[in-house]
């Protein structure tokens, strides 16, 4: 009886220790997004909470224009990465095309994953000079394609897994009938694999929305995104990390409203689910 | 349709890829390395013609250089242990202690892995700077009361990369959970049955049973981590003191902040070969993990 009271003390100890450890960084966050008042002498929570951080970001400078941009670049890079990422995961996860070309996709699949390896700020400055010879420097079409290097090869692998879930005798019989290879893709694959596709979305989406680093480099200051003024309100010469913290949510909520929507999505019923 | 035709078919659907991963990411790595030896004139201050004085000031013990490199493995390598330790630590409790794996716990420990990076640094930042709540609990429990030392340490923007290593550590700590945790499921339970009949104990039967089935798994978590470490950004420049430097803010400093573009670009290619050695070996280990399992 001792033995499993003290077992069971022991596991909601240690679950108890996790959740603080996990929650607390979060917590600390929304307290300062919504510490009204907060004097160091009372250290352990704010005097008073309130909307105030969230008022003067919306009133003072130009910060709905930084969120506009974020979500606007976002958009962007999701859709050109899913016209890029389709057509070429309909080729590499597509059973008819593995069979003719299995070298060339083996190849692709570990092209792809380079950028993977590549430190993004190395890659950044290889890309200032290509950037300035081509106008591209500090512009929103430079860093959606710099974003886009990034978000590609995950929403690549997520969709060449829905593609490669589908079955094979579904494209042989629908091709046994007539049907050509677009027909085939609209008809037979894009119905089974749009959770895939959802999923690379997603990813891309969210990607591009905390995308730091490029954005600083090849975007910066005209190009100013959510992840580099909350930079500035913590690492620049006037420390703000209410303001830091309110803005912090614009990019924290709708990332895990995103990754938790696709995960119950892709768990409920979808026929394929995101591979990789 | 033809084997041709469906061969021309393959290449006009992935064209659209590689073009894009050509320009994006060859041609910038060709003139990385093109410049750090004075082979292109891209940015100002590069070499005319051909040298290797940026590698040869790189690896000179008497220039600091090579200390940021020691310092991003050494704070890479110990955010890779605590977070493999925490994490495969998590996963053996889970395990022994028979703690289904519903939802509240699923979402609780992957949530570090959600959250965008710049936020988990600031996150970080918040809770470790002087008016944060660890780094008050440090002045007012280990410095005032127990008069532990004369002044708080700093812990953020620190030459020991103290605020680096925690925040790695709670971001990078799901990685190894979830790969572990998939891996555990798919051990026979009957090897553990049998080891118990035979009369091991717990640390026996982890030591020999599931250790050496999940070993690969392990790796490849290890590596994995290790890579995203050791090529992150956005940690290290917020949390990370001026010197000694992460290898990613000392090329983003030289390049941009001071202007030594050949220091720059002569880094970013030690940089990148480092780090494509480390996704080789990870690449490796996931090929011997799919393997062993």
């Amino acid at each position: 009886m001792f033995r499993r009271r003290h077992s069971r003390a022991v596991t909601a100890l240690v679950l108890g220790a996790l959740a603080v450890y996990v929650l607390a960084p979060v917590f600390v966050v929304l307290e300062y997004a919504f510490a009204e008042k907060w004097f160091p002498s009372h250290w352990w929570f704010p005097q008073e909470l309130g909307w105030k951080w969230f008022r003067e970001m919306f009133t003072v400078g130009n910060i709905m224009v930084t969120i506009g941009l974020s979500y606007w670049i976002a958009f962007w890079v999701t859709m050109s990465t899913l016209v890029i990422c389709v057509l070429a995961g309909y080729a590499m996860g597509s059973r008819a095309f593995r069979q003719q070309s299995g070298a060339a996709t083996r190849f692709m699949e570990a092209f792809v994953n380079i950028p993977l390896a590549f430190p993004a700020i190395a890659l950044g400055i290889g890309l200032l000079p290509v950037f300035a010879q081509l106008g591209l420097l500090k512009s929103v079409a430079g860093i959606v394609l710099a974003h886009m290097v990034t978000a590609v090869p995950y929403a690549l692998r997520s969709i060449v897994g829905a593609f490669l879930l589908v079955p094979p005798e579904l494209e042989e019989a629908a091709r046994n009938l007539g049907a050509g290879r677009f027909y085939t893709l609209r008809r037979v694959h894009l119905p089974l694999v749009w959770p895939g596709i959802v999923g690379g979305a997603v990813f891309a989406f969210t990607w591009s929305l905390n995308e730091f680093v490029l954005t600083l480099l090849l975007g910066y200051p005209t190009v100013e995104t959510i992840p580099v003024r909350i930079y500035h309100y913590i690492g620049g010469y006037y420390l703000s990390p209410n303001s830091a913290a309110a803005l912090s949510l614009f990019l924290l909520l709708p990332t895990l409203v995103f990754m938790y929507l696709t995960e119950k999505a892709l768990k409920a019923g979808g026929v394929v689910s995101v591979g990789g | 349709m033809s084997a041709r035709r469906e061969r021309l078919a393959f290449v006009l659907l992935v064209l659209p890829l590689v073009v894009f991963l050509l320009f994006m990411v060859m041609v910038p790595f060709v003139i990385a390395v093109l410049s750090s030896v004075g082979l292109t004139q891209v940015a100002p201050g590069l070499p005319d013609g051909f040298t290797l004085r940026g590698y040869r000031d790189f690896f000179d013990p008497e220039k600091p250089n090579l200390q940021a490199l020691w310092f991003t493995i050494k704070i890479t390598f110990l955010s890779t242990v605590l977070a493999t330790v925490l994490g495969y630590g998590l996963v053996l409790f889970v395990k022994f202690r028979r703690i289904g794996l519903g939802q509240t716990l699923s979402l609780l420990v992957k949530l570090p892995l959600f959250t965008p990076y710049l936020v988990t640094a600031f996150m970080w930042w918040a809770l470790l700077f002087p008016r944060g709540y660890i780094g008050i609990f440090v002045q007012k429990v280990l410095i005032e009361y127990f008069r532990l030392a004369e002044e708080a340490p700093a812990l953020i923007s620190d030459p020991y990369g103290i605020g680096i290593v925690a925040c790695s550590v709670w971001m990078r700590f799901p990685v190894v959970f979830l790969i572990m945790q998939s891996l555990m499921e798919m051990v026979n339970p009957s090897y553990e049955e049998a080891a118990r009949n035979l009369g091991a104990r717990t640390p026996t039967i982890i030591r020999r049973v599931y250790f050496p089935l999940t070993i690969y798994g392990l790796l490849s978590s290890v590596t994995l981590n290790f890579l995203a470490l050791f090529i992150a950004f956005s940690i290290p420049f917020i949390l990370g003191a001026s010197w000694p430097q992460f290898l990613s803010v000392f090329i983003y400093v030289n390049a941009k902040d001071k202007g030594d573009w050949l220091m720059g670009y002569t880094t970013s290619v030690i940089y990148i070969a480092i780090s494509l050695v480390i996704s080789y070996v990870y690449t490796r280990s996931l090929a011997r993990r799919t393997a062993h399992v």
